[in-house]
């Protein structure tokens, strides 16, 4: 490995080999052993390093929005549905499963009233969606706003 | 492949929470939220800008973590990963609906002591708050490509899906901006 390609390197993915493609690290590690500019080049990688990482340094929620992120469960409730439905499928199959059909019917209701009515999403909104079908869906990453 | 520089245990720790937490586990998505909600907070507050719109972005993410946390495929992609992608997102959302747009943060010098015998330490100071207040004012797809990586701790390839761009482009983002951030360093 050459020093230019070296300093490409440290440019491109920091000063921790671990960061390093796993197909360069041996050349770059033999270039440090037998370059001392590659050696100087990679400190002040390093230095650089943790001074942007102390730049960028986590700034801590607060206890109080914790607490408040806590409380996100008590105040939207949403597993009262399905467990109240799972308990009546093990104590009483088919009286479980009629509310799990009726439930469904409804469901589909109001789905079918909101598609009709609901507007198509802003395009602001439309990173949200692909990002939760992503979660269900395991579809690849929209395409992002920042290039 | 990349290494990935995050514990490599916290994705299954993680997913556990989820799973949990997807069944009414309101302990689960306590400590989802005790390991999240600092980073969380600090890449929303990274683009917005303000502390209470950060607030209200945080409470969106995890909102939507709640709410879907039961249809959370493991294996799929890393948690926080993900979660980044929504706190980016979210972030933008918030910013485009809000009008007034607060000052970015700044670094701070503090007064030292300029004796004689410390002018060499004075210099690595004054350089580093240089390099300091650059990444504050760097351009808004290198500061979040620089935070996804330092402070967050993804790997080239997992914050080029946060952003939602290929690993060549981030790449050239962190170029540009360790260049620019070197520049500083040696003056």
């Amino acid at each position: 490995m050459r020093l230019e390609e070296f300093e490409e390197l440290l440019e491109r993915r920091g000063a921790d080999p671990a960061a390093w493609p796993w197909g360069r690290r041996r050349a770059a590690r033999q270039l440090l052993g037998r370059s001392a500019a590659a050696r100087k080049a990679h400190d002040q990688a390093r230095t650089l390093d943790s001074w942007i990482g102390d730049a960028v340094r986590p700034v801590p929620a607060s206890a109080g929005l914790k607490a408040q992120l806590c409380r996100i469960p008590q105040n939207h409730p949403r597993g009262n549905d399905r467990l109240t439905i799972g308990l009546m499928l093990k104590t009483r199959p088919w009286r479980g499963l009629c509310y799990a059909g009726l439930a469904a019917a409804v469901a589909s209701l109001v789905a079918g009233v909101l598609v009709g009515t609901m507007q198509p999403p802003a395009e602001s909104g439309h990173a949200q969606m692909m990002d939760i079908a992503s979660l269900v869906y395991g579809l690849p990453p929209d395409q992002g706003r920042l290039q | 492949m990349e290494e990935n520089r995050q514990d490599m245990g916290s994705g299954g720790q993680d997913d556990r929470l989820l799973e949990q937490a997807g069944q009414g586990d309101e302990k689960a998505f306590a400590q989802l939220v005790e390991r999240h909600a600092d980073r969380v907070f600090s890449l929303a507050l990274r683009v917005v800008g303000s502390d209470a719109d950060a607030e209200d972005v945080a409470q969106e993410v995890f909102l939507t973590v709640w709410r879907h946390a039961a249809d959370w495929r493991p294996g799929k992609a890393r948690f926080s990963t993900w979660l980044y992608r929504v706190t980016l997102n979210l972030s933008l959302n918030h910013r485009e609906r809000v009008v007034t747009r607060h000052a970015a943060l700044d670094a701070v010098a503090e007064p030292e002591d300029p004796a004689p015998t410390q002018e060499k330490r004075l210099d690595e100071r004054r350089r580093k708050e240089r390099v300091m207040q650059a990444v504050a004012a760097l351009p808004e797809g290198q500061s979040i490509a620089m935070t996804l990586i330092y402070e967050g701790g993804l790997s080239n390839a997992e914050a080029a899906s946060t952003m939602g761009i290929s690993v060549r482009a981030l790449e050239a983002l962190l170029v540009r901006a360790r260049r620019k951030l070197r520049k500083m360093m040696a003056r």
